[in-house]
């Protein structure tokens, strides 16, 4: 569960952005859909504990996000919010089976190599495990990084522009993949994007516009 | 996945900056090391010999070589004295003077030294018998535990000896054989590379040399010294006491005549006002040298410290250009994992533990050096130590572990947390918001 209200943004540089409160369930799924410069990035920032929360609250499975800073909201972000990115990186020296168990320690979880491996497999690239990242294809690194997003079970799970770089096919294809690993994990998935496709396939969505 | 697993993973992954940055951390390490092994090896050997040795008298010439030659067997002597002015300082009952040993050099056998004395050897180096028994007729000897390894000479073999230092066969003294009696318990000292017998056995050898060589060269009507020795040898012979059964020290002091290497002195008191000037008065008021070994192994030091400071600041430059290469290697990588190190962010790692992570990256390069370094300086030491070996027959290793090179081991740690430093500053103060969006 995620719940935003009153989040307002403003950089030093005179930018500032005020967002609608959002809501999310666990196993929903919801549509975040701007142009570019309407602040998706920030927002997704913001939601994820990635930078401090200046104006508002977010409140993640009854957690207040915004009264967290340091290694507390560190933790908690490693721990409870997965998140997918338009490019997927992955740490160049580990091989994929590393890269998930990294992913665990980091937040303070015990390494279950089995575990990673039975994900890796319901993706479909099992078989990579022992790969380094470098060596995987484009596709491959989009599904270790969905991998990665949901190997500690989190609460919300964040995925920024999954799509924009996909024809039709596939991008049914990576959101019916998304959803389904995000209700394996009982997570709220969050879908940021400016792909309009996406509108006829997640029917639960909001609308980011210039707030100025 | 412990970060220091990721640092570990991290450095190996890239081989060629790895190999570069170790290489020359190795070098300078491996140098220090080098110079510790070396040095310190030296020293125990010059230490060792000291064997309370307070003075050496010889023949004038060059008082460092006169103590290398008859206290560390490593040069030639300065020359012989004769017994008849040593013989003040044999004779027992001198009031200074609580032990002194007369050494005859010459001969050796497969490069081994053969020492002409008598049994205050043993008591000046606290040598003790191993195997069978004390020399205690002409041409018989003991062999030091080296010289019986070396050689593969046991209690009963014969050989014979060659004239000078070197082993060379055409300088052989094929007339009088030597017997082997004892071998002696390994010391540590360089007791252990010597062949030890009588003074006179050194003289018979070499006269018998003498004999034949006169025999052939009768129509030579100039007679050499050497051959007035033997004649005066074989006029003298009734008076001298005979070797067996007698004190040994009666027996070299009757031979007036003949001439010995040198001295080795202990006193009774080493603070004794008279014996620290005793050096200076043999030098000034007779023909004979005296030096003190300790002195002299001193300057000899200062004189090798010199290349030693040059090396050692040569090894400190190294290590400081390492320092700088780790510095560099780890500047870099973080530079090209910008974007890795705030992904290990989102993750849920802390800043500090990004700071740890490259400090460890840090560390683990330094210690790799400092393995490759001081396998080299081992290595490169026992390559040495079977050159040294072979030419001063002295006992070094490279397999041996100073407390040293645990400094030098917190000395590497130390280089490689603090070229890190300001590469963990700059992973710690990664943002991730800038760095994942791309506006830095």
């Amino acid at each position: 569960m995620i719940a935003t209200e009153g989040l307002k943004y403003s950089y030093d540089k005179g930018e500032s952005f005020h967002f609608p409160d959002i809501y999310c369930d666990p196993k929903d799924i919801l549509l975040l859909l701007g142009r570019s410069g309407v602040g998706k990035t920030t927002l997704l920032h913001l939601i994820g504990g990635l930078m401090p929360v200046k104006e508002g609250r977010i409140t993640v499975n009854n957690q207040n996000l915004h009264q967290m800073t340091g290694s507390v909201l560190d933790r908690f972000r490693g721990k409870n919010i997965g998140i997918v990115f338009q490019q997927p990186h992955f740490v160049q020296s580990l091989h994929a089976l590393d890269n998930l168990s990294l992913a665990r320690s980091l937040a303070g979880l015990p390494v279950n190599q089995k575990n990673s491996l039975t994900i890796l497999e319901s993706l479909g690239i099992g078989n990579k495990a022992y790969t380094m990242t470098s060596r995987l294809s484009q596709g491959e690194k989009q599904r270790l990084s969905i991998a990665r997003a949901m190997i500690n079970s989190p609460s919300v799970i964040l995925a920024d522009e999954p799509t924009s770089a996909l024809d039709d096919h596939h991008t049914t294809q990576v959101i019916e993949l998304l959803k389904e690993q995000a209700a394996k994990v009982n997570a709220a998935l969050i879908v940021v994007t400016h792909d309009s496709r996406l509108k006829d396939i997640i029917s639960n969505q909001i609308i980011l516009a210039n707030s100025l | 996945m412990s970060i220091l697993k990721l640092a570990y993973k991290n450095v190996v992954s890239k081989p060629l900056n790895l190999i570069l940055s170790v290489i020359l951390f190795a070098l300078g390490i491996g140098l220090i090391s080098f110079l510790l092994l070396v040095n310190t090896q030296i020293k125990d050997q010059f230490d060792a010999n000291l064997a309370g040795i307070d003075m050496v008298i010889g023949a004038k010439g060059s008082p460092l070589q006169m103590i290398l030659c008859n206290m560390y067997h490593i040069d030639a002597p300065t020359g012989n004295i004769g017994i008849k002015p040593a013989m003040p300082f044999l004779r027992e009952g001198h009031p200074l003077i609580s032990l002194a040993v007369p050494l005859s050099l010459g001969d050796n056998y497969k490069g081994y030294r053969i020492v002409g004395t008598d049994h205050s050897f043993l008591e000046m180096y606290n040598a003790t018998i191993a195997e069978g028994n004390i020399w205690n007729d002409e041409m018989e000897v003991c062999l030091g535990r080296m010289v019986a390894d070396g050689t593969g000479l046991t209690i009963g073999d014969t050989f014979y000896s060659a004239h000078g230092f070197m082993d060379e066969d055409d300088m052989l003294h094929d007339h009088v054989q030597f017997k082997v009696v004892g071998i002696l318990e390994p010391s540590g000292s360089v007791v252990d590379q010597l062949i030890l017998t009588a003074s006179s056995s050194i003289w018979l050898s070499h006269d018998h040399e003498n004999e034949m060589n006169s025999k052939e060269e009768e129509d030579d009507d100039e007679s050499s010294a050497h051959e007035e020795d033997l004649h005066d040898h074989d006029a003298h012979d009734h008076d001298h006491l005979h070797y067996k059964d007698t004190n040994q020290r009666d027996v070299l002091l009757s031979y007036e005549d003949k001439a010995i290497t040198s001295i080795l002195v202990r006193f009774k008191n080493k603070t004794n006002f008279q014996a620290l000037n005793m050096p200076r008065n043999i030098n000034e008021n007779t023909d004979l040298q005296a030096a003190n070994p300790a002195y002299e192994i001193n300057r000899l030091y200062a004189m090798m410290g010199t290349g030693t400071s040059a090396l050692r600041s040569l090894a400190i430059l190294i290590a400081i250009v390492s320092a700088i290469s780790i510095f560099i290697f780890l500047l870099k990588s973080l530079q090209e994992r910008k974007y890795e190190l705030a992904l290990i962010r989102v993750m849920g790692a802390g800043r500090f533990t990004l700071f740890m992570l490259i400090v460890m990256e840090g560390l683990i390069l330094a210690a790799f050096g400092y393995l490759v370094g001081i396998i080299l300086s081992h290595v490169s030491m026992e390559i040495l130590a079977y050159y040294l070996k072979a030419d001063f027959r002295y006992a070094f290793t490279g397999w041996m572990w100073l407390r040293e090179e645990w400094s030098l081991l917190l000395l590497s740690l130390g280089i490689g947390i603090v070229a890190a430093l300001i590469p963990a500053m700059g992973a710690y103060r990664t943002d991730i918001h800038h760095t994942l969006s791309g506006n830095s």
